[in-house]
């Protein structure tokens, strides 16, 4: 098992034999090199070749399963954004379906219940493609991330796709994919990837929310201490206040987030994403009754449920101001209206020279176009 | 029909409402309507029953209206029809004759059910035709009654009662017995309430009340004070949203003292979302535009109490 040592060996064979009850892999991907790691790493879990997914027993078809697919063929895409909001121009492989980190707030539990954790095995077309993509923005930067659908490191200590995919991208330098997580699972990529390609992203919220809200994930001090050894590694990292929620209590909370920060070079922090929570009504009937879901919500310009724009603006300024004062890094709003940019930032991000480049507008080619 | 027997008898009204009033279950007006000059000259099908006045009493299966309408014209016998004796076929055919698919209650769905299981085992394609009958699949129509039949009782009452839908009713079933048991009485149903406007109340009060804690007693009284408003969902939704509330009617105050009467309409972005107000106005006279422009003046002097909102 050489892409993890000893300790973290024992680590996450425990951890992962204790999070799934059965693995599953297509046929076609049975003998591939990552399905053949994650049997290493954790060969406890009862495994089983199929045919294809649908043969999943239907007793079986929930997040302690583990299901291993080819689908080659196209996983990026751009990030859905929302109508009459900013998008970043980001970029999204799908590799992962589903987490059972189990985050109250995640949208994702309410559709994906009866389904296993599936991890597309194959990334040559992804790799591909990203290639295409780059080549045809050469000078941009073209920011890429696995986090869309599921958590980029939650499974990586098990199929080290990760370094696959940055092995793969290695001769675009433009490209920079983005491993966005809620765990602390990065020492089995530090000193084994380009740190010119990678940045480790964080999400963070206070450790008194994430105890409750986020059950299953590394606590936030925990994903703070893997963020310093990655950087002292020399790799870059991001830090996502996403959702952030507003309290009597995790206010302050937030502040002392931000402040924590500071113990970050702002050149090693590629950049800082700020975003309010929010959900899509037909999902609220979906979502457990939480106590922060029951704040004043009102539908935005694209249907998404927020906090009303002027909450919002505060809370951003707020957060906007504590991080000023400890760090130069970017700092953005994830799917905000170009209202609420003008009012944190006084311009929409093409407006900053310090976001401009994060949010260029990327050439990106239908899926079938010559690569 | 192939399930009703060939022979035809009569029986008079008075034995057929006698017997088992096991299957009297439809109340709303029947989709066939016999009428007693038809009855009286017996143009109409025969009345299924269970059993054969010969061999002791016998259960009507369907047209318990028909039948007390002929009870009352004073008609001495009706014509009916034999059937076999298994409740499950009965109700098939009762459904049959019922021929309102989509428009039975929940009460009268309940019945159903509850006379179905009565019946266990149902077959699967008995199941499949009685939902089809009732407008439905017979998958959706045993999920329907299996969810009613996990409600608490309050709940379920509510929906017989048909004060609420199934779907609000899952949404509030953790809400105090006490409020439950409010909309099964008069002060609810004097409120006049449509469906959706339930919804809208109860999904208040049940986020007002997990979100302030409420004790049984003050919820209760929350949803009195609400019943008792003329505009019962504006008194929660003011209770719910205070902040937002706060926005509209602050809005309604400015555009009220700077446009009342000026012919200029102003409205606010929806949810105060946005960055611009909208202002509409004609007109085709000086006088007209004078004022409007007056208006106008005033909102330029209160420009930031406006901008304050957004």
């Amino acid at each position: 098992m050489s892409f993890l040592n000893s300790s973290d060996e024992l680590r996450y064979r425990s951890y992962y034999t204790r999070s799934f009850d059965h693995f599953y892999a297509e046929e076609s991907v049975a003998e591939h090199p990552a399905v053949l790691r994650a049997r290493e790493v954790a060969p406890d879990i009862p495994f089983e070749m199929l045919r294809s997914r649908e043969e999943v027993p239907a007793e079986h078809r929930r997040a302690r399963t583990l299901l291993a697919v080819g689908g080659r063929g196209n996983a990026v895409g751009r990030c859905p954004g929302t109508r009459g909001h900013i998008c970043c121009n980001y970029l999204t492989v799908d590799l992962y379906t589903g987490c059972n980190l189990g985050c109250s707030y995640c949208i994702m539990q309410s559709y994906l219940n009866f389904s296993p954790i599936t991890v597309r095995i194959d990334t040559q077309d992804s790799v591909a493609r990203l290639g295409h993509i780059a080549r045809l923005n050469a000078g941009r930067l073209v920011r890429a991330g696995t986090g869309e659908t599921g958590d980029s490191l939650w499974l990586d200590p098990l199929f080290n796709i990760s370094a696959e995919i940055l092995e793969g991208i290695r001769e675009y330098p433009n490209l920079v994919l983005e491993l966005k997580t809620k765990t602390d699972f990065v020492d089995h990529l530090l000193g084994k990837v380009d740190p010119a390609q990678v940045v480790f992203g964080f999400s963070l919220n206070p450790t008194q929310f994430a105890e409750v809200e986020e059950p299953a994930t590394v606590p936030p001090a925990l994903r703070l201490a893997a963020a310093e050894r990655s950087v002292q590694a020399g790799y870059r990292v991001a830090f996502h206040f996403d959702p952030i929620v507003r309290s009597a209590a995790t206010a302050e909370a937030y502040a002392q987030l931000c402040t924590e920060l500071g113990r970050f070079p702002s050149e090693q922090i590629a950049w800082i994403s700020m975003g309010t929570i929010r959900y899509p009504k037909e999902l609220r009937d979906a979502l457990p009754d939480r106590p922060y879901l029951l704040d004043e919500f009102v539908p935005a310009r694209d249907g998404k449920y927020r906090y009303l724009q002027r909450d919002r603006v505060e809370l951003y300024r707020a957060m906007l101001k504590q991080l000023r004062a400890v760090t130069s890094a970017p700092v953005y709003l994830c799917m905000e209206s170009d209202v609420v940019w003008r009012r944190v930032f006084g311009g929409e991000p093409q407006e900053l020279p310090e976001l401009r480049r994060l949010f260029e507008d990327l050439e990106v080619p239908s899926v079938g176009e010559a690569q | 029909m192939s399930r009703l027997s060939n022979s035809v008898f009569s029986v008079s009204p008075a034995a057929l409402l006698s017997g088992a009033s096991t299957f009297d279950i439809f109340h709303r007006t029947s989709g066939v309507c016999v009428g007693t000059e038809r009855l009286r000259r017996g143009l109409y099908a025969p009345f299924p029953v269970i059993g054969h006045p010969g061999q002791g009493a016998v259960t009507l299966v369907w047209g318990f209206a028909a039948v007390r309408e002929a009870a009352a014209a004073g008609l001495e016998t009706l014509n009916c029809i034999g059937i076999p004796d298994s409740h499950a076929s009965a109700l098939e055919i009762a459904l049959e004759f019922e021929q309102r698919p989509g428009e039975f209650s929940p009460a009268e769905q309940y019945a159903l059910w509850r006379l179905l299981k009565a019946a266990e085992p149902v077959a699967s394609d008995v199941v499949t035709r009685i939902g089809s009958l009732l407008g439905s699949s017979g998958a959706a129509f045993q999920a329907r009654m299996r969810r009613f039949e996990s409600l608490p009782n309050a709940v379920r009452q509510a929906v017989l009662n048909e004060s609420i839908d199934l779907k609000t009713a899952e949404r509030c079933r953790a809400l105090p017995e006490e409020c439950l048991l409010r909309l099964s009485e008069p002060s609810y149903r004097d409120a006049g309430l449509s469906f959706s406007n339930t919804r809208q109340l109860l999904t208040l009060l049940r986020e007002i009340w997990l979100r302030d804690g409420l004790a049984p007693a003050d919820c209760l009284m929350l949803l009195d004070g609400a019943l008792a408003d003329s505009d019962p969902v504006a008194y929660l939704r003011r209770r719910r949203y205070p902040e937002l509330v706060k926005r509209e009617q602050r809005f309604e105050e400015l555009r009220r003292e700077t446009t009342a009467g000026s012919g200029v309409e102003l409205s606010a972005p929806p949810y105060f979302e946005g960055d611009s107000f909208e202002l509409r106005c004609r007109f085709s006279s000086r006088a007209e535009l004078i004022r409007r422009r007056d208006a106008l003046l005033e909102i330029e002097d209160r420009f930031d109490e406006f901008l304050e909102l957004l």
